[in-house]
């Protein structure tokens, strides 16, 4: 019931756009003729009754969930916590954040506050539309009650003494009902503008507007629409009965119509049965009415065509979006950490993890530069991985380590007893050394992340139980000239869930590079480093003899790792080039330990993430420390 | 008497009722259905509306008239005549003749009328 009410809650918002548009264009455009805008209110019926439609780049919507029962978090997808999604930031960066909050729940509970809002809104909803349905079989029933006197005229018709303003009754077989103290003239008119009704199936139209009105009752526009497409419906129908008449012809009609009008109660008298509506606007169009010109009629083709492509079609849901939606399951956290790294350190979408693969020359078969196949392999590894039963997971006893005839699905790539933390990582024949999930005292959270190269050196975990942080080094950078690690930072929030802060190895090698200054002395051949933030020297190497003496370059970082803890530190060991070689090398060159500085920082998108930096260098270790 | 409204079709049932009484409801049920194709139940409640309205009785199912129908449309026209001019015959016979000439019958018929009505 909940769910069936905030569908149609969406439904009903984007729906009301459409409603405001088609009012405008009324008000806007009054020459367009009557029919053509009944024509819109079907768009508007259409839109109520179909739950999706096709997805163009012109549509004008803000979105076809602009309540979504679940909110993105950081990247994270939180199930039953509302979100409104309008793309509009002041929603995003105030109203979310306070739905997230008081909507927030503990796992544990048995029912989020969301489930149980929207439970008792569908109540209330199915309540409110049954009411209606009554009301409608009530005032049908009195109706047919009344005209049980009635006296055919001729075919359809009838003369009824008790009917003052005459009306259409029935839906299959409808019949006209009229006063029977009409004269003949009067009666003609009249029998000519229910008969144009009945051509335009008017009868079927209304109806069904009643009944969408029982299922949308709580959008205050959709009884405006009622309202008035009620009477845009009579105005048609005089428009079609006037098209023919001559000016006195017209009087005539519009003194039938005046002497017919009876004050009508807004719409719910009877919503099968109708009559007068708006009996000074429908004698003024008919008096007024013309021909309507050519180029009226195509501004109104042009008005249509556009509100139909603008209105009628979805709007394109968004590549972060279209990642998340892979990941859409009901337990289970996902990780858009792509999106992150990509936005971070502006490399390509693929990431920096890629790259780094690349480097080391690994072969795997997944590795393709083809970016839809590495997408949708993106998408199986977490949907494999959580394929495995989670019993099967929890009794790996060791943490394991590598020997392909001993890889099973899964592997304990690491573990902190004492917080009951364990992390996993998937393998199969397909996939190999990719896909994470960290358990967190029974909180679990999968991550698409390379956790290890063929060297099989095991990720370093540090828990940080006052900030509720995991640290954790991966070391997956090896190779030729390269063993250094990617570093990340998750942040547990009460819910269990685990958002990933990064700092990559493009970060800090970007970092270095500005940081780590060097001078050669070719006479001494003293290769002297230079900390550039503070301009003193660190340390000095004499550089052996080789084939080329000219050194060109150093750089740091490709051999590094991380020392994880309260403080973190960053052990770098610069490298340095000969000329015409691209290859570092590090002989005689120490290791530089430096500070990692984190704080967090507010993005211009307004998220709130950890931001690293290189800090202090503490220390200067030359070989054997 | 107050004054006694007919609906058009009550009207012509009432006619009809007039035309054929005295007559069984049932007869009545089966003319009805006929000419208006009434059910049988709409017959007998238009038919208790115009006996509630003092037209006609209903003794056991044999329907008879209360007043006949002449004397229900005098009444009629008195009444319209009390309402529209103020029970002024003159001034309904006036407006009724509009300044038009009556023929040497009509004339006749009329004084006929004024000396019956004048002795009683």
């Amino acid at each position: 019931m909940g769910d069936i009410f905030l569908k149609l809650l969406n439904m009903s918002i984007t729906a009301g756009w459409l409603i405001l548009a088609v009012i405008c264009i009324r008000l806007i455009f009054k020459k367009i003729p009557k029919w053509v805008i009944c024509l819109l209110w079907g768009f508007v019926a259409i839109r109520l009754i179909c739950p999706f439609s096709i997805e163009s780049r012109f549509s004008i919507l803000p979105s076809t969930e602009p309540i979504r029962s679940s909110t993105v978090v950081e990247g994270e997808v939180h199930n039953y916590i509302p979100s409104i999604d309008s793309h509009l930031p002041i929603v995003e960066n105030t109203i979310n954040p306070m739905l997230t909050e008081s909507f927030a729940y503990n796992e544990s509970n048995s029912a989020a506050p969301l489930q149980v809002v929207t439970y008792a809104a569908g109540f209330v909803w199915c309540f409110g539309m049954v009411l209606l349905m009554i009301c409608a079989m009530v005032s049908a029933i009195r109706l047919y009650r009344l005209v049980r006197e009635a006296v055919c005229v001729k075919d359809n018709i009838y003369i009824c003494d008790a009917v003052k303003s005459p009306f259409i009754l029935g839906i299959i077989r409808p019949r006209v009902y009229l006063s029977s103290a009409l004269n003949e003239t009067e009666m003609n008119y009249i029998v000519s503008h229910e008969s144009a009704h009945l051509k335009r199936k008017d009868h079927w139209w209304k109806a069904l507007g009643y009944l969408l009105l029982c299922v949308y009752w709580f959008h205050p526009l959709c009884w405006a629409a009622y309202a008035l497409l009620c009477r845009d419906i009579e105005l048609a129908c005089d428009e079609k009965a006037a098209k023919d008449m001559t000016f006195d012809e017209k009087k005539e009609y519009s003194k039938v119509l005046l002497s017919c009008a009876r004050q009508r109660s807004l719409i719910m008298v009877c919503p099968l049965a109708f009559g007068e509506v708006g009996v000074k606007e429908r004698v003024k169009s008919i008096l007024n009415y013309k021909k309507p010109a050519l180029w009226i009629m195509i501004a109104a083709a042009a008005v249509v065509g556009i509100l139909a492509i603008c209105f009628l079609t979805d709007p394109r849901r968004e590549k972060e979006e279209g990642a998340s939606s892979a990941f859409d399951a009901a337990d289970g956290e996902e990780d858009l950490n792509v999106e992150n790294i990509g936005t971070e350190n502006g490399s390509a979408e693929n990431g920096s993890i890629e790259n780094g693969y690349m480097e080391t020359g690994r072969e795997s078969p997944e590795q393709m530069d083809d970016g839809q196949a590495q997408e949708d392999d993106r998408i199986d590894v977490i949907s494999r991985f959580m394929d495995i039963p989670w019993d099967e997971i929890e009794s790996i006893p060791d943490v394991g380590f590598y020997d392909p005839s001993r890889w099973d699905k899964v592997i304990c790539i690491g573990e902190i007893p004492e917080y009951d933390i364990r992390v996993y990582g998937y393998n199969d024949e397909d996939i190999s050394g990719r896909g994470v999930a960290i358990d967190i005292a029974g909180d679990v959270n999968y991550f698409d992340w390379f956790y290890t190269t063929p060297q099989q050196i095991m990720p370093n975990l540090y828990w940080d139980e006052e900030e509720r942080q995991l640290q954790i080094a991966f070391h997956i950078y090896t190779g030729t000239g390269a063993s250094a690690d990617e570093f990340v930072i998750l942040q547990q929030y009460d819910t269990g869930t685990l958002v990933p802060h990064y700092f990559t190895y493009n970060d800090y090698t970007d970092i270095l590079s500005k940081r780590i200054g060097y001078s050669f002395d070719n006479g001494s051949r003293e290769l002297t480093l230079i900390d550039k933030v503070t301009g003193r020297e660190v340390a000095s190497v004499a550089i052996p003899e080789g084939e080329i003496s000219e050194i060109i370059g150093i750089e740091g970082g490709n051999i590094s790792y991380f020392e994880l803890g309260e403080s973190i530190k960053l052990f770098v060991r610069p490298g340095f080039f000969r000329e015409g070689s691209a290859i570092p090398e590090y002989g005689g060159m120490p290791f530089l330990e430096f500070e990692v500085e984190r704080e967090w920082v507010t993005t211009a998108s307004g998220n709130t993430e950890i931001s690293f930096d290189i800090g202090e260098l503490v220390g200067v270790h030359q070989d054997g420390e | 008497m107050a004054e006694i409204q007919l609906g058009v079709i009550e009207a012509r049932y009432a006619d009809m009722i007039w035309e054929h009484e005295p007559v069984t409801s049932s007869e009545l049920v089966k003319m009805t259905a006929t000419a208006f194709n009434w059910k049988r139940t709409t017959a007998h409640n238009v038919l208790r509306r115009l006996i509630d309205k003092g037209l006609f009785r209903n003794d056991n199912g044999l329907v008879t008239a209360v007043i006949s129908r002449d004397e229900f449309y005098s009444m009629q026209s008195r009444q319209y005549v009390e309402d529209t001019f103020a029970g002024s015959l003159p001034a309904f016979v006036a407006a009724f003749m509009q300044g038009s000439k009556i023929t040497a019958e009509e004339a006749e018929a009329i004084r006929r009328m004024i000396d019956r009505a004048e002795e009683s």
